[in-house]
C-alpha cells in the first residue's frame, strides 16, 4: 500500500513538475524530476567500447541515486565513454566522447532535445558568449565552435593535437593541452590562438582563484617519466608566476576550487587540499583513499561537502563518496561504472 | 600384443589429445583400434597422428577432455572457411567481434593467452600480445585440429594443437589436388587449393589460399537509438591470403624422416564501429611467415627428435583519427631437441627447447629480447594393461632466472570393456608476454608468471555394437590461478598487474552416437559445459566483484549436431546455445543468452576414395540479433554455398619389394 502511494506520488509529482514550460517534457520514467539544488549529477565514463555510459543522480535529501538517467528517459543508451557535462542556458551539454556526440538534455527530466554530431573525439565544452561555446577535443587537432542558437558546429580552431579543459577570463580562453607543454590562449572574437605559455605536458585542469590567478595542474608526460607542476599564472600577463614541480609518481588531476575560491584541491591517489597563499604543495594527504580508488573530486559550492568518486576496478559499478568540509565522512553510494565527473545542479 | 597396446597409449597419452581429421585426406594414415595390435613399428612407420617432433611438444601433456571434432564428412563442409568458422560450426566456444575480426578460444574460464595454439608443435601465440588469432587461420592448411582442455604443457588452460602432414607413397607417385571454394553474402569468398604430391621417400603438399568478406550486412542496434532502424556495418571489410608448403622426405634408411613447414600469410582488416561509436577508421595488417624443420629418427630402441623453427611476425594496427599507429615486428628462433625410450617397459622422454625472441614495438622501443632454455621429462607405465601412469617434469630459466618447476601426475584405468577413467593433477604456468612487460607507459616489468593448480578426472564411455556406436565423455576440473595478470586503467594509462586469484571449477558432457547401414548414417554430437571461474581476491575495498563469474565468461555453452546422410544426400541442424554473459565485474550488466541455428544440405560423391562435395547452407536461421561482444553487429540469417573438389592421378599397380 506504501509502496503504492510513494509511486503514485511520484508519478503525480512528475506530471505536475512536468507541467512547469511551455512544452511539457516527456514524463522520466524513473519518475524523475530534478530541480536546481536539488542534487548532482555524476558522470559515469564506462568502459571504452562498453557503450555503458551513464549519467546518474545524487539527491541532497534523501541521498539516494539514481544510477541511469538517460536510459530511461530516451529509450537508447548514452553512449561510449561519457565524458562531461557543462550547463548552458539551462540545458545540460552531456558530452560523449567516443560517440563523437554531445546530447543536448533537459536536466529536469534528462530528455535529449538534440544530438550534435561532428566531432571526433570530444571532452569538454566551454561557453564563450550567450550564443557560442567550444568544444574542446582528444584527436580533433583542435576546438569545434558551436552556434548555441542552432545547437551545431559552426567552425573551427585549430589548436594542438589534444585539447582538454578550457578557462575563460579577462575575455580570453585558456585552454590546456596535455601533449604540449603550454597553455593555449584563444580569443573568442577572432576564434583565434593570440597566445601560448610555458608550461609542462600533462595539462589536465585549471581553476582560477579570489585573486584572479589561473592554476594549471599537469600531471606530467608518462611516455618519458617527466613530473606535472601546480603552475601559477598570471592571466594579464601570460606568464608563469610559480612553480611547484610534482615527482615522477605523483599523478595529480581534478584541480577544483570551495565557493570562495580561496583553497585548492585535487586527486593524487588521496584528495589534497592547500591554500592560494600556500608556497608549496601539501604533503599530508587531506583525505587519504585508503583501498579505495579515488578517480573523481568537486567541492559543493553550497556547502563545502567534498564529493569524490572512487572507480573500484573501472569494470563494475563505482561509488560516490561525500565527505564534510573538514574531511569527515558522510556519505557512500553506488553510481555507474567508471565515475568521473561530478556536477552540482 | 601388449607392446602395440602401450606404443598406441604412449602416442594417445604424449600428444595429449584425440586427434581429429580437418582434411579428410589423413583418414587414410589412420590406424584402426583393432590393428593396433598387430602393427609392429617397423621400417614403414607411419605415426597414427602427427610425427614425434610434434607430439614432442606436447609430451608434458595428460589427455583432457576435447571437443572431438567429427569426421571428415562435416569438415568437407568448411575447409575454405577460416579455423574460427570451423570451431563455431563444432560448437567451441569463441569470443569473436564478427567475421574476420579478432577470433580467439579458450577453454575451463582460461584467458585467451593461456590458451596454447601450437602449429607443427610450434606455438603461435603473440610473444607480443600473447594471442593467437583463429580468423586469420584457413582451416585448409592443416590436416589435423585437436583441442585439449585438460593440463597441458606449459598452458594453463589447454592447448590447440595444428598439424600438417604429407604422405608417402608407396610404389607409383601419387599428385592428388584438392580445391575448397564458399562464398557467401556480404561478399564473402573463401578459396583454397591444396596439391598433394607423395612417392617412397619424398612427399609434398603446397597449399594458396584468399579469404575475403565485405562483411556490409545490416544489422538492427538493439536499444540503439532511433527505435530500430536498421544500420549497414561499415568498415568491416576483411582479407587473408596466403601460401604454405609442407615438404616430408627421408633418407635410404626409412627410419630417418625430415620435414619442412612453411607457412606466410598476409591479412588486412578493418575493424568496424561499436553500434555506439559514429564511425571507425581504424584497420589493422598482419603478415607473418613461419618456418619449422624437424628430423626425426625411429628405432626400436629409441626415437629422436630435433626441430628448429624461425617465426617472423608484422603487425600494423592504424587507429585512424589522427592517433599513434602502432607496428610490431618480431622474430623468433626457437630449437626443440628430444629423445624416448623404453627400458623394461618403462616410456622415458627427455627433452629440452631453447626460444629466442625479439621485438620492436612502436610503444617500446628499442627492441626487447627474451631468451627461454627448458628442460622436460616423462616417465609412463603400463601396469597389467589396466592402469596407466604418467609423471611429467618441467622447468625452465628465463634470461638468468629459474621459474616454477611445473609438472603432473596422471593415471588412466581401463575399467571392464567400455569404460575408462582418468585423473590427473598438476602445476603450470604462464609468463606475462612482451606487452605486459614493457608497454610505455603502462608496462610492468615486475610482473610474476602466473601460476595455476590443476586437477582433472573423467570418465568416458565407448560402446560400440554392429551398425551403432555410441562415446560419452563427463569430465571435471578444477584450478587454482594465482598471480593472474590483469591490465588495469591507472590514472592516465593501463598498467597490467598480478592481480586476481581465479577458481576456476566445471564439468564438460561430450557425447556422439552414430548409427551406419548400408547407405544410411545418421550421427548425432552434443556437448554440454558447465564452468564457474571466480576472482577470490579483493585488492580495493568495496569491490564488489569477489566471488562473481568473470566477465564474458558463460557459465554454461551447449551444442548439438544432428546429421542425416542418405546415398550421399545429407542434411545437417546444427543448434548454438550461449548462455548469459556478464561486461560488469559486479554483475550489474550483461549480455543476453542466445541460441544460434544452422541448416546445412550437401550431397558428397566418392570416386575412388576421393570426395566432391556440394552444399548450400542457412547460418543464424532464425534471424536472431545478438552480441557476441558488447555492441558488436552480428550478421543476421545469411546464406552461403560451396564446394570441395578431390581428384587424383592414377596409380599404376604398386610393386612390392
Amino acid at each position: 500500500m506504501l509502496k503504492t502511494t510513494i509511486v503514485t506520488g511520484i508519478i503525480f509529482i512528475s506530471l505536475f513538475s512536468s507541467c512547469k514550460k511551455d512544452e511539457p517534457p516527456a514524463p522520466n520514467s524513473n519518475g524523475m524530476s530534478i530541480a536546481p539544488g536539488d542534487g548532482v549529477f555524476v558522470m559515469n565514463e564506462g568502459n571504452y567500447q562498453g557503450g555503458n555510459a551513464k549519467v546518474s543522480f545524487y539527491k541532497y535529501a534523501d541521498g539516494s541515486v539514481t544510477e541511469d538517467l538517460f536510459m530511461p528517459a530516451n529509450d537508447r543508451p548514452l553512449g561510449d565513454v561519457g565524458q562531461s557535462i557543462t550547463m548552458i542556458n539551462g540545458y545540460a551539454y552531456v558530452v560523449v566522447n567516443n560517440s563523437g556526440k554531445i546530447e543536448v538534455v533537459d536536466p529536469h527530466n534528462f530528455v535529449s532535445l538534440k544530438t550534435i554530431t561532428g566531432f571526433t573525439s570530444p571532452r569538454f565544452v566551454l561557453q564563450v558568449s550567450p550564443t557560442k561555446a567550444y568544444v574542446s577535443d582528444l584527436f580533433g587537432g583542435g576546438i569545434s565552435i558551436l552556434n548555441l542558437t542552432t545547437n551545431s558546429i559552426s567552425g573551427y580552431i585549430p589548436v594542438a593535437d589534444w585539447t582538454e579543459t578550457m578557462l575563460m577570463t579577462n575575455g580570453q580562453v585558456f585552454v590546456c593541452a596535455p601533449n604540449h607543454d603550454k597553455v593555449y590562449v584563444v580569443d573568442p572574437n577572432s576564434n583565434s590562438v593570440i597566445d601560448s605559455i610555458a608550461v609542462v605536458k600533462g595539462g589536465n585542469s585549471m581553476q582560477l582563484d579570489a585573486n584572479g590567478k589561473l592554476w594549471f595542474l599537469s600531471y606530467g608526460d608518462y611516455a618519458t617519466s617527466a613530473p606535472g607542476a601546480l603552475i601559477r599564472i598570471n592571466t594579464t600577463t601570460h606568464t608563469p608566476e610559480m612553480n611547484l614541480p610534482f615527482t615522477t609518481f605523483d599523478s595529480p588531476t581534478r584541480l577544483c576550487m570551495n565557493a570562495a575560491h580561496d583553497s585548492l584541491y585535487y586527486l593524487n591517489y588521496a584528495v589534497m587540499r592547500m591554500s592560494i597563499n600556500d608556497v608549496a604543495l601539501p604533503i599530508i594527504p587531506f583525505i587519504s583513499q585508503g583501498t579505495m580508488n579515488f578517480y573523481g573530486l568537486n567541492v559543493n559550492p553550497a556547502n563545502g561537502d567534498i564529493y569524490v568518486t572512487d572507480a573500484v576496478d573501472y569494470s563494475q559499478r563505482g561509488h560516490l563518496v561525500r565527505y564534510s568540509v573538514n574531511g569527515t565522512l558522510l556519505d557512500n553510494k553506488i553510481v555507474g561504472v567508471i565515475p568521473g565527473g561530478i556536477y552540482f545542479y | 600384443m601388449k607392446k602395440g597396446k602401450l606404443f598406441f597409449f604412449s602416442v594417445v597419452l604424449f600428444t595429449g589429445i584425440f586427434s581429429v581429421n580437418v582434411n579428410g585426406l589423413a583418414q587414410s594414415d589412420t590406424i584402426p583400434d583393432s590393428t593396433i595390435g598387430n602393427r609392429e613399428p617397423t621400417l614403414h612407420y607411419e605415426t597414427p597422428a602427427a610425427t614425434f617432433v610434434q607430439r614432442l611438444v606436447m609430451h608434458t601433456s595428460y589427455p583432457g577432455v576435447i571437443w572431438q571434432i567429427p569426421d571428415s564428412v562435416m569438415m568437407s563442409h568448411n575447409e575454405a572457411g577460416s579455423l574460427a568458422e570451423l570451431f563455431s560450426a563444432n560448437g567451441v566456444f569463441l569470443k569473436s567481434y564478427g567475421n574476420g575480426q579478432l577470433s580467439t578460444t579458450s577453454f575451463r574460464g582460461a584467458s585467451a593467452s593461456q590458451t596454447n595454439v601450437l602449429w607443427n608443435g610450434v606455438d603461435l601465440r603473440s610473444s607480443t600480445n600473447g594471442i593467437a588469432d583463429l580468423s586469420i587461420m584457413p582451416a585448409i592448411l592443416f590436416d589435423e585440429a585437436a583441442l585439449t582442455t585438460g593440463s597441458v604443457f606449459n598452458s594453463i588452460g589447454g592447448a590447440i594443437n595444428l598439424n600438417s602432414l604429407s604422405h608417402f607413397h608407396y610404389g607409383a607417385p601419387e599428385f592428388k589436388v584438392k580445391i575448397a571454394s564458399q562464398l557467401g553474402e556480404f561478399g564473402k569468398t573463401d578459396n583454397g587449393i591444396k596439391l598433394s604430391y607423395g612417392r617412397e621417400r619424398f612427399a609434398c603438399d603446397v597449399r594458396a589460399y584468399y579469404q575475403h568478406a565485405d562483411n556490409d550486412f545490416r544489422y538492427f542496434p538493439v536499444n540503439g537509438g532511433g527505435g530500430s532502424a536498421p544500420d549497414t556495418l561499415s568498415n568491416a571489410a576483411f582479407y587473408s591470403k596466403g601460401l604454405s608448403t609442407d615438404l616430408r622426405w627421408r633418407l635410404k634408411k626409412e627410419n630417418d624422416n625430415f620435414q619442412l613447414h612453411s607457412w606466410y600469410s598476409d591479412s588486412y582488416r578493418e575493424i568496424p564501429p561499436t553500434m555506439l561509436e559514429v564511425s571507425s577508421e581504424a584497420n589493422q595488417t598482419d603478415r607473418f611467415f613461419r618456418n619449422v624443420l624437424s628430423y626425426d629418427h625411429w628405432s626400436e630402441k629409441v626415437q629422436v627428435s630435433v626441430a628448429t623453427a624461425l617465426l617472423t611476425e608484422y603487425m600494423l594496427f592504424v587507429p585512424g583519427n589522427n592517433q599513434v599507429n602502432s607496428e610490431t615486428n618480431s622474430i623468433s628462433f626457437q630449437n626443440i631437441a628430444g629423445i624416448r625410450f623404453h627400458p623394461k617397459g618403462y616410456y622415458i622422454i627427455i627433452r629440452g627447447e631453447q626460444k629466442w625472441t625479439q621485438a620492436n614495438v612502436t610503444q617500446y622501443l628499442p627492441q626487447r629480447t627474451q631468451e627461454r632454455y627448458g628442460i622436460g621429462m616423462s616417465v609412463s607405465h603400463e601396469f597389467k594393461e589396466k592402469l596407466n601412469m604418467i609423471f611429467l617434469l618441467h622447468d625452465e630459466f628465463l634470461g638468468s632466472e629459474l621459474e616454477p618447476l611445473t609438472g603432473s601426475i596422471g593415471a588412466e584405468y581401463y575399467c571392464k570393456k567400455y569404460f575408462t577413467l582418468r585423473l590427473s593433477a598438476g602445476r603450470k604456468y604462464r609468463l606475462p608476454t612482451f606487452n605486459d612487460l614493457y608497454w610505455n607507459p603502462g608496462g610492468n616489468p615486475d610482473l610474476k608468471p602466473e601460476d595455476s593448480r590443476n586437477l582433472d578426472g573423467g570418465i568416458e564411455f565407448n560402446m560400440q555394437k554392429d551398425h551403432f556406436h555410441f562415446h560419452y565423455a563427463l569430465n571435471g576440473y578444477y584450478r587454482y590461478t594465482y598471480n593472474w595478470i590483469q591490465w588495469q586503467p591507472g590514472p592516465g594509462y593501463w598498467v597490467p598487474q598480478n592481480l586476481y586469484e581465479v577458481q576456476s571449477y566445471g564439468s564438460e558432457n561430450r557425447l556422439k552416437t552414430e548409427w551406419k547401414k548400408n547407405d544410411w548414417q545418421l550421427f548425432v554430437i552434443a556437448g554440454l559445459d558447465y564452468v564457474r571461474a571466480t576472482n577470490e581476491k579483493a585488492i580495493i575495498a568495496g569491490d564488489s566483484s569477489i566471488g562473481k563469474q568473470l566477465m564474458y565468461l558463460p557459465a554454461y555453452t551447449s551444442n548439438i549436431l544432428f546429421h542425416a546422410a542418405w546415398s550421399g544426400f545429407y542434411f545437417e541442424f546444427q543448434v548454438e546455445n550461449t548462455g548469459l554473459r556478464f561486461t560488469a565485474t559486479d554483475h550489474s550488466s550483461w549480455l543476453p543468452a542466445y541460441s544460434l541455428y544452422n541448416i546445412t544440405a550437401g550431397k558428397r560423391i566418392d570416386i575412388k576414395g576421393e570426395y566432391t562435395d556440394i552444399f548450400i547452407r542457412c547460418n543464424n536461421l532464425t534471424d536472431v540479433n545478438y552480441q557476441a561482444v558488447a555492441w558488436r553487429a552480428m550478421p543476421g540469417r545469411n546464406f552461403e554455398c560451396g564446394l570441395t573438389i578431390n581428384f587424383k592421378s592414377e596409380t599404376k599397380p604398386t610393386t612390392i619389394q
